[in-house]
């Protein structure tokens, strides 16, 4: 790993508790949380805010550049995760923790999607708008799909003429659980077909 | 489901072929490229190497593969 790298990850890993207390600090302050200390903590505000801001453009980068580099990918990923293949033994004991938590990912992954698929509606109606015969108080189980999060859309605004906002992903959360559901399982049936395949003995490869 | 685990029990000399050669655990670990802690799980019988760590224990030790491991009736 050169220099540069050990750097880059240094900084996001090292200082990723820090940038917790960033975060922290930060909402405390702008969402004035405990008011009477606001004036106190506006050098210590605008402190965290460039490291915030900083770090978080570091991770932006480094994960772009994890996409297209694998070399990049396999050591990050490694330090995240403590990860160590120095030897023929730890490459299988990888193996194993990795089938391990594949397969415990999935299961969760399979739980969450089933829990994102089903509406919970408790209803308590006005007294004015029961017609008679129907009950007042209900409990109803709904199940549906939506691909998009239409909550992250903001169309209008008051005192804009036009006005559009995006905030957190635009899909929804089940979609979001079976695209990550997909990506494992097409990522592992890939390296492992890739992996089964034996060379061709007869053209002599 | 395949049971993979081994049906046989194979077990080693290296702690005696060592121990001959007064070496350490680190010193067999750096001789042959693999770490320390891969030594003595090999030498308590938790771990089979490859086929290709148990050559080169042999060569370290100048000897063949059946007089370092052997398989246990």
């Amino acid at each position: 790993m050169n220099l540069f790298k050990k750097i880059v990850i240094g900084i996001v890993f090292y200082t990723f508790p820090l940038a917790i207390v960033d975060f922290l600090i930060i909402g405390l302050y702008e969402n004035s949380i405990i008011p009477h200390i606001k004036p106190y903590i506006t050098g210590l505000y605008a402190i965290t805010l460039v490291h915030a801001v900083f770090w978080t453009l570091i991770v932006l980068l480094l994960t772009i550049a994890m996409f297209f580099s694998k070399r990049l990918r396999n050591d990050v990923l490694s330090k995240l995760s403590g990860m160590k293949e120095r030897d023929e033994r730890e490459v299988q004991i990888v193996g194993k923790a990795l089938k391990s938590t594949y397969l415990s990912t999935m299961t969760i992954l399979l739980f969450l999607l089933i829990i994102s698929l089903f509406n919970i509606y408790i209803e308590k109606k006005s007294v004015d708008s029961v017609e008679p015969g129907q009950l007042r108080n209900s409990v109803s189980i709904h199940l549906g799909f939506d691909i998009i999060d239409h909550h992250a859309f903001i169309r209008e605004k008051e005192g804009y003429e036009e006005y559009f906002e995006i905030n957190d992903l635009p899909i929804s959360s089940s979609t979001l659980i079976i695209i990550l559901m997909l990506w494992q399982i097409f990522s592992y049936l890939h390296v492992t077909r890739r992996s089964l395949k034996l060379p061709d003995l007869a053209a002599g490869g | 489901m395949v049971n993979i685990e081994s049906q046989l029990t194979i077990k080693n000399n290296i702690n005696v072929l060592r121990t001959e050669k007064k070496l350490t655990q680190q010193e067999l670990a750096n001789a042959v490229g693999v770490t320390r802690a891969t030594i003595n799980a090999m030498e308590k019988g938790a771990y089979n190497p490859s086929l290709e760590l148990a050559f080169r224990l042999a060569r370290f030790f100048e000897t063949d593969i059946q007089t370092i491991f052997f398989v246990e009736d």
